[in-house]
């Protein structure tokens, strides 16, 4: 690894006459660890402007661009950026032509005295640009997934904020929940920080996305009556990552969470992410967990694994206070608690006159409490089967059944108070 | 097109040749159709070049065919063309003048320009930089047109933001609520206010532009200008911000070119220094651990 890192660096950093590589990956999937890599091997975070991914959507303007930028980096103290196009095999046959010709174009104007180094990814082989450039190869590879995860956790707590994966082991096994609570905990001990949950879908595009952050901060802003402009109020964005997600889902996570900057193309509207804002990125379970594969950088940030135990059972709810849904305050799950009492009295027989707890004046407020390991095992019990479906407890079945049966027990009371009432 | 081809593929009776010398006509008007054709197709890249005159949602150009207008339409066309490779020319001699142009596509730079000319809009006098740098302090705080302004930062239009706090006793969040809560209505207050007090947009009692109107443009065009700096580099010296602004509407006022001045400004904004965010290399902690290891053996084989 040591060689190999050596000889990267070795090329990158002046071996060639003309500082442009080429690369190839095995597969499209495998080019932002290979991006990642270089940069990470460079001991440093990529800047804004120096990673273009190509999508669909990209111009031949925004190459051009970013050619201009490399060719003549060193007249502004960028010499030691490296200028990359990633997912180069996204750009068209045409595109891909209009670069090399533009690149040489450029070579030929400005001589390479003053630039940078440009590096193509390419995530499939063959590509126009790979063969046209095909002298300047290199055999890149990536990083161990674990150094990755180690360099992005420096960078995030280092430059760019807390950034932080919420994961479960199974589909509704609290990742929201977890969420809100930990936002609504701070806010309760006194932290100036405002929540906001911003979607990601699969019809999200960096525009879209870029509306929602300004569209978040603005709620944020609004909220805190206090606000200032330039005031350091913190905002925790809550990134709620959908099932079905876009194909350049796993690039605009790299733009807004490592670079900071995601831009709109189409209406010029830019969002940029400032240490103060925490990202918390709520990542789906998909059958064969195949969103999150398919989030290759989300799966490299630092994270959190829940499960789903008593442990973990939370008799606090966390509901919003304020119109512009940023303040969480946690009440008492006083739902849970209730159904889990009325549970735990069917199993111990309260209303069985067969039985010797047998207690016709129950009263669900006057029972003794109730522990959180008691409310899930109630739960567990009557909401999970080993044969079922789930092979695991569901926080989300939980709560379903929480609010069908609390329901239905509040009948049970009103029923209890009428019967009460016409006896006496 | 499709009119072009049927009128290519017609076959005209000899008396109507005869009588109008149809088939000129018909040649005439299909020429004039090619070339009006070519002068939309230039018109466009001029516009996506981000040409000023041709990027203007306003902008028209109407030419009625004649039997003798050719000429004339092949004239404006070369013009086009030929003011198409000026503007191309001029915008490629900006951009290698001007390395951090280079991070803005003309769509981008046509917006900045946009932002920057906003403080037109509202009736004021030219800024000078010692005043521009009091106006953004201008206005009290809780007073009316401070909270416009602070409203309007967040992404509200001012006019509904004046509204809503004219209709709030000038409470800030209870304005916003408002706002939330009545959007589809604002533009019929905007107007009942503009009734009242005068000029929409005004402050209750200040019929006279006053420098805190222009506050809430000035916020609003610091905060867009500044996201959109970050696009150049992750560190932007936020302060400065408001004095580039300034700076570039005073060189549009006097007519300067507008990407050679926003290239000079974005040039002293950045300077000419490497921002580099560092992490530690990888493995480190590897390494780290590496390092104790040996550490704790030396100490331990230690006599």
């Amino acid at each position: 690894m040591e060689n190999e890192t050596k000889l990267i660096l070795g090329n990158i950093d002046g071996g060639s006459d003309i500082p442009l590589f080429v690369t190839s990956t095995d597969t499209p999937e495998d080019v932002i660890d290979v991006t990642l890599s270089v940069f990470m091997r460079h001991e440093r975070v990529p800047e804004p402007g120096e990673v273009l991914f190509a999508t669909v959507d990209t111009t031949s303007e925004d190459v051009e661009l970013l050619l201009r930028r490399w060719i003549a980096a060193r007249t502004c103290g960028r010499g030691s950026h490296i200028f990359v196009i990633a997912d180069l095999h996204m750009l068209s046959y045409a595109q891909q032509c209009h670069l090399v010709d533009q690149a040489r174009s450029l070579l030929a104007e400005w001589d390479a005295s003053n630039a940078a180094t440009l590096l193509l990814v390419s995530g499939r082989p063959q590509q126009v640009a790979v063969n046209q450039f095909s002298q300047h190869y290199i055999d890149l590879t990536s990083l161990e997934t674990s150094e990755l995860r180690e360099g992005l956790a420096h960078a995030f707590r280092l430059h760019l904020g807390v950034t932080e994966a919420v994961a479960s082991c199974i589909n509704g096994g609290g990742k929201t929940h977890s969420i809100m609570r930990r936002v609504g905990e701070r806010q309760y001990l006194g932290e100036t920080i405002a929540y906001c949950r911003v979607p990601m879908r699969e019809n999200t595009t960096p525009a879209s996305l870029v509306a929602c952050l300004r569209d978040a901060t603005a709620r944020c802003k609004a909220a805190d009556a206090s606000f200032t402009v330039g005031s350091t109020t913190s905002m925790v964005v809550h990134l709620d990552v959908g099932h079905i997600i876009p194909a350049s889902a796993s690039t605009m996570l790299f733009e807004l969470l490592l670079v900071g900057v995601v831009r709109d193309s189409m209406s010029s509207q830019f969002y940029h992410r400032n240490a103060a804002v925490e990202v918390l990125i709520e990542l789906p379970n998909s059958p064969g967990n195949k969103s999150a594969e398919a989030l290759r950088f989300a799966s490299l940030l630092p994270n959190t694994l829940l499960e789903v135990s008593a442990a973990t059972m939370d008799l606090t709810y966390p509901v919003f206070t304020d119109p512009f849904a940023t303040k969480i305050a946690l009440p008492a799950y006083e739902e849970a608690v209730l159904v889990a009492k009325w549970l735990r009295a069917f199993k111990t027989g309260k209303f069985d006159p067969r039985s010797g707890d047998y207690s016709p004046g129950f009263d669900v407020f006057t029972d003794a409490p109730i522990t959180s390991q008691e409310v899930f095992e109630v739960l567990v019990e009557v909401c999970h089967a080993s044969t079922g479906p789930a092979l695991q407890p569901l926080f989300a079945a939980f709560r379903s059944l929480v609010m069908f049966l609390n329901i239905q027990f509040q009948q049970v009371c009103v029923c209890f108070v009428y019967l009460l009432f016409t006896e006496i | 097109m499709d009119l072009r081809s049927k009128l290519l593929m017609a076959e005209v009776p000899t008396e109507l040749e005869a009588e109008f010398g149809a088939s000129s006509l018909i040649e005439s008007f299909v020429q004039q159709l090619q070339v009006m054709s070519d002068t939309s197709a230039a018109l466009q890249g001029l516009s996506s070049a981000g040409h000023p005159t041709y990027c203007q949602p306003t902008f028209t150009l109407k030419k009625a065919i004649a039997m003798d207008a050719l000429p004339a339409m092949q004239g404006q066309l070369k013009v086009l063309e030929l003011e198409a490779d000026v503007w191309k020319k001029q915008v490629k001699a900006s951009r290698n003048q001007h390395y951090f142009l280079n991070y803005f596509t003309m769509r981008d730079i046509l917006r900045i320009r946009k932002l920057v000319e906003a403080p037109l809009d509202v009736p004021m006098k030219i800024p000078t930089t010692e005043a521009s740098a009091s106006s953004s302090l201008a206005g009290t705080k809780d007073s009316l047109a401070y909270n416009i302004s602070v409203v309007s930062a967040t992404g509200f239009h001012e006019d509904h933001a004046a509204a809503a706090l004219r209709r709030c006793d000038n409470n800030l969040e209870a304005a916003v609520a408002f706002l939330f809560g009545h959007s589809q209505h604002m533009d019929r207050m905007v107007a009942e206010d503009a009734q009242k007090f005068g000029v929409a947009g005004d402050t209750k009692g200040i019929a006279q532009p006053k420098p805190q109107d222009t506050t809430t443009s000035q916020l609003r065009l610091s905060v867009e200008l500044t996201a959109m700096l970050y696009a150049v580099s992750s560190t932007v010296n936020e302060a400065a911000v408001p004095t580039l602004a300034d700076n570039l509407f005073i060189r549009l006022s006097k007519g300067e070119d507008f990407l050679n001045a926003l290239g000079v400004e974005l040039s002293l904004l950045f300077g000419k220094e490497s921002v580099v965010r560092n992490i530690p290399p990888p493995g480190a902690a590897a390494a780290r651990h590496a390092g104790s290891l040996i550490l704790v053996t030396s100490f331990l084989v230690k006599p």
